[in-house]
């Protein structure tokens, strides 16, 4: 019998929804839609949009107080873009009404201890910020503004706390000084000053040693990379000389200065920072991106300088209308580009500025990074005439300052570069760049054309490749992805296990079996061992070889038939890399027949780890060994080890869910029986019932334990591996008397850096063992200072 | 396991807004198979929770390596599978890929669906899941219904529509 839903029926039970007119939910649902639109696009002016919705409001305050509450507290925490229409709201309503007022501020500081406590700081922000501007709108008295700032800043007093929980609460203060910097001096300078010498106090003795770990580009010039509490400071210090005068941000409320300052005010209660507790994690310190200045567009309108209080107020704007839009990518770059200011400003390039800064922000960016380009993408089409070309500048200067651009942010580059271009015919003005064909290939620049003409092939075809670079790029042409095959030619007779190839190639090709194929292969000698071991399949790389080459020169046709074929003779796989070392050799010879083909390589690394032919250990050892040392420093080498640490992350947190869910499960089952049966003293019976799910309990229990010891050895074997790598050469340099910082070095050691960063949280659970045992004193200081970089970003 | 601070839209005692809320790139489409064995209730249901993805408006040339890059940008592969004409076995210009988890292919709808491969802009749409046989075009011909009778010229699907070709 099949289950049809009303909305298949013709109207039929249909009547009684248009009857109703007036349901509480759909009363709030117009009250979230008329609150959340003011401030859009609109025939009437922001100021009377703002006074018939406070009327409304105001009206509906009997009835539907609490979700009025509800939905202002929200958009106070959630639009912080609109931060100055809705304050200047809550002023209109509170000049009307002074207990709805009171509840507002009570509420709001409900919310934001609430917010404090489950670690949503960054939220928080907003609220702090909300509650500042209040004070603009007479809705909150500036003396009590003050003193919470004061308490704010006494945090930086506590000891034994992590940095990171002081520099929270003096953003928190410092951030909201452009919107109520002014009032507040204007009632309470001395205090203002006190804090401010406080802050500076602060901002000199804590460390930095973050920093570097977090930077795009190692070189200051042209712009240098700050500290983002540097940066706040230095442009709260210059708002303060230009004694708190703030032209950019909108502020609604001064129209309504009449009515507002004839309202009453409340005092914020006191407000008691919530302690530092083992659970509180707070926001990583931050470092300022920035790519442009007021040299960059000379006919246009002046970009505020890196350390006015503008410059910070717009890109915080801009973050947020990213932020609250980021799945509607038509929805995110309208609302951008309609940012208010537009001709003051040059938008564009703050637009294009804050984008990058969110791709190549350190350790990762907020979104998904296809989200980037697709967002770009959207505004090229919305202003048609002018973004296309700022975003060419913006790739131009990219491409120049490629010599000191941190590791990371180069392969974001690359994928966003090569994205971008495959949607537009991949058109480019390459030989601008030919410069970098008279370097070195293992430079910067060279690399990056060279990895990503790699990356366009990918998107298209190698002849497509050829065709759409000048032909002095041919050095830097990707290899045409065949696969190579060892016994394909006739001149290769005589190599061992030749004759075996052919026999394998006949084999599968008339469909044989895996215990077929383990007949034809028994007969391998193996040039390891002097006594032959007949039963087992001991390590035997000839027999591998033999194997790999042949069955993945079948099916080099593609992916699926690859993968067709590692499904059908997974037994044989299986046995044959059974060992270490059996595992090792499958993939280096994976690696011989598709070293041309690095997308072939990965997916089927991919594969085989899925399909437990190899383990991650196995993976991780064959991306340092010295087969590999050629290509260790291309772009795909890291994919498949990111790759590889996320698979082994998923596969930790699946098994995880798992044992949660199952304990969920007998918990219910004991609460099920408790309510039960109170009075049944049948103890035997529940143990019974219990049983399979303890076991499974158990199971599970010991599952998850032997996946994050597996998994901690995955880290534990990729750091011994850096550490030796780095060694060897930080020890021939010294020796040798060369320069440490060859590109290699620097794409090695920012390697180091990416897993510390990429999979910060994982390692966060080992800091002991990695203090003890590998990152120890004795470690050269290049090294130890990528560690020492990591632990200073919870301190 | 601890998660950094930032907090998601739903908290607590606030709850999100409708508007922030807004996912119209991955919502479902009007888009229902015909050929789907079951009520539209058990349809819509698979395609709410699928990981697949249809796409369509491929080249006849593009490439399943092709697809796995692109598609590969909002998260891991679990399969792709090739559009086929019936009767020729060739690629005709659709394929299907599933993902192992629909967080990714929900990226997929939003940032990779309306852009370009192969220098054609692709549409993705919900799946509700492969089945043997739907590999293949549903067209007279063997090809996909939309080539029987399309009047145009598309180099990259086999030049005219195959109504057009037979006259």
């Amino acid at each position: 019998m099949s289950r049809r839903r009303h909305s298949d029926d013709s109207d039929a039970g249909q009547p009684h929804k248009r009857r109703r007119t007036s349901e509480p939910s759909e009363i709030e649902e117009r009250l979230e839609s008329l609150i959340c639109r003011v401030g859009e696009k609109s025939n009437s002016s922001l100021e009377s949009n703002l006074e018939g919705l406070a009327g409304v409001l105001e009206a509906d305050l009997p009835n539907y107080k609490s979700k009025i509450l509800r939905i202002l507290c929200t958009v106070a925490r959630l639009l912080p873009e609109k931060l100055t229409v809705y304050t200047t709201l809550v002023g209109l309503l509170n000049a009307r009404n002074y207990n709805f007022g009171g509840e507002f501020v009570e509420a709001m500081i409900r919310q934001l201890k609430e917010c404090l406590k489950v670690n949503m700081y960054n939220e928080a922000v907003h609220l702090v910020r909300f509650l500042s501007d209040l004070v603009n709108c007479h809705v909150i008295a500036a003396p009590s503004m003050v003193a919470m700032f004061e308490n704010f800043v006494s945090v930086t007093q506590e000891e034994d706390v992590p940095q990171v929980r002081c520099d929270w609460y003096m953003f928190a203060f410092l951030s909201s000084l452009p919107w109520v910097g002014k009032e507040l001096y204007e009632k309470k300078d001395a205090e203002m000053d006190r804090l401010l010498s406080q802050t500076e106090n602060y901002l000199k003795r804590r460390q930095k040693i973050h920093v570097p770990m977090l930077q795009v580009w190692t070189a200051d010039k042209p712009h240098p990379q700050e500290e983002y509490l540097d940066c706040l400071w230095s442009q709260i210090q210059k708002l303060k000389k230009d004694r708190w005068q703030e032209r950019h941000i909108l502020r609604p409320y001064l129209a309504f200065d009449s009515i507002l300052c004839e309202a009453l005010q409340h005092n914020l209660p006191p407000f008691t920072p919530p302690p530092h507790t083992e659970d509180s994690v707070y926001p990583m310190p931050r470092v300022i991106f920035r790519m442009f200045d007021y040299t960059d567009d000379p006919e246009g309108p002046v970009m505020p300088g890196s350390h006015s209080v503008e410059r910070f107020v717009i890109e915080e704007n801009l973050h947020c209308i990213i932020k609250s839009h980021w799945k509607e990518r038509k929805t995110c770059a309208a609302q951008l580009l309609s940012y208010p200011g537009n001709n003051k400003i040059p938008l564009n390039y703050h637009i294009v500025e804050v984008i990058f800064a969110e791709l190549f922000q350190l350790p990762s960016p907020p979104h998904i990074e296809v989200m980037y380009t697709t967002l770009l993408i959207e505004l090229c089409k919305l202003q048609p005439g002018s973004l296309p070309q700022v975003l060419a500048q913006a790739t131009e200067m990219l491409y120049m300052r490629l010599d000191t651009m941190n590791t990371t942010c180069v392969d974001r580059f690359i994928n966003w570069f090569s994205h971008h271009l495959s949607n537009f015919q991949f058109r480019w003005s390459w030989e601008d760049w030919s410069d970098c064909l008279t370097q070195d290939l293992e430079k910067p620049k060279p690399k990056f054309v060279r990895e990503v003409l790699e990356k366009c092939m990918r998107l298209s075809y190698h002849q497509r490749i050829i065709d759409i670079v000048p032909a002095s790029f041919s050095v830097l042409s990707p290899a045409n992805p065949v696969c190579v095959y060892k016994y394909g030619d006739e001149s290769n007779r005589s190599l061992p296990g030749y004759t075996v190839a052919l026999c394998l190639t006949i084999a599968i090709k008339n469909k044989a079996s895996n215990d077929e194929i383990f007949g034809i292969l028994k007969d391998v000698p193996n040039p390891n061992q002097d006594d032959d071991d007949d039963e087992g399949f001991t390590f035997n790389p000839l027999k591998i070889e033999v194997f790999v080459q042949t069955l993945l020169h079948l099916a080099a046709k593609s992916f699926s038939h690859s993968f067709s074929a590692l499904a059908k003779f997974h037994e044989v796989f299986k046995t044959l890399a059974e060992s270490d070392e059996g595992k090792l050799h499958v993939l280096r010879v994976v690696y011989e027949v598709w070293k041309n083909h690095p997308q072939m390589i990965a997916v089927l690394v991919d594969k085989m780890i899925r399909t437990q032919i190899v383990d991650c250990a196995a993976v991780a050892n064959w991306i340092f060994s010295s087969e590999l040392a050629h290509d260790f420093t291309r772009f795909y080498i890291w994919e498949i080890l990111h790759s590889t640490i996320r698979k082994m992350n998923k596969h930790v947190l699946k098994i995880h869910k798992e044992l949660e869910e199952t304990k969920a499960r007998l918990a219910r089952q004991h609460k099920r029986r408790d309510s039960d049966d109170d009075d049944d003293d049948d103890d035997r019976s529940s143990d019974r019932e219990d049983g399979p799910l303890e076991e499974q309990i158990e199971r599970l229990q010991e599952k998850v334990e032997s996946a994050q010891s597996e998994q901690k050895n995955l880290f534990l074997v990729i750091f011994q591996r850096f550490i030796m790598l780095l060694t060897e050469h930080l020890v021939r340099c010294e020796t040798g008397g060369i320069d440490v910082f060859t590109p290699w070095y620097k794409s090695c050691i920012e390697r180091l850096q990416q897993i510390f960063l990429q999979h910060h949280q994982i390692i966060q659970q080992y800091m002991v063992t990695l203090e003890n045992l590998l990152f120890t004193a004795e470690l050269d200081h290049h090294i130890l200072a990528v560690f020492q970089q990591f632990c200073a970003l919870q301190a | 396991l601890r998660w950094p601070a930032g907090g998601s839209a739903a908290m607590c005692s606030g709850g999100t807004l409708s508007i922030l809320r807004s996912d119209s790139y991955a919502d479902l489409s009007q888009y229902r198979d015909q050929h789907f064995r079951g009520t539209r209730y058990d349809q819509e249901r698979l395609l709410r929770k699928s990981c697949t993805l249809y796409v369509g408006n491929l080249s006849f040339y593009t490439t399943e390596e092709q697809i796995h890059e692109l598609f590969g940008k909002s998260g891991d592969i679990k399969k792709v599978i090739m559009g086929l004409d019936k009767v020729k076995k060739t690629a005709c210009g659709f394929c299907f890929v599933e993902y192992y988890a629909r967080g990714d292919a929900e990226n997929a709808m939003r940032y990779i669906n309306g852009t370009r491969l192969d220098d054609r802009i692709i549409r993705t749409d919900w799946d509700a899941g492969f089945k043997e046989g739907r590999q293949y075009g549903r067209g007279r011909s063997g090809g996909q219904v939309r080539d029987e009778y399309r009047q145009d010229y598309d180099a990259g699907r086999g030049g005219y529509g195959k109504t057009v070709q037979c006259q």
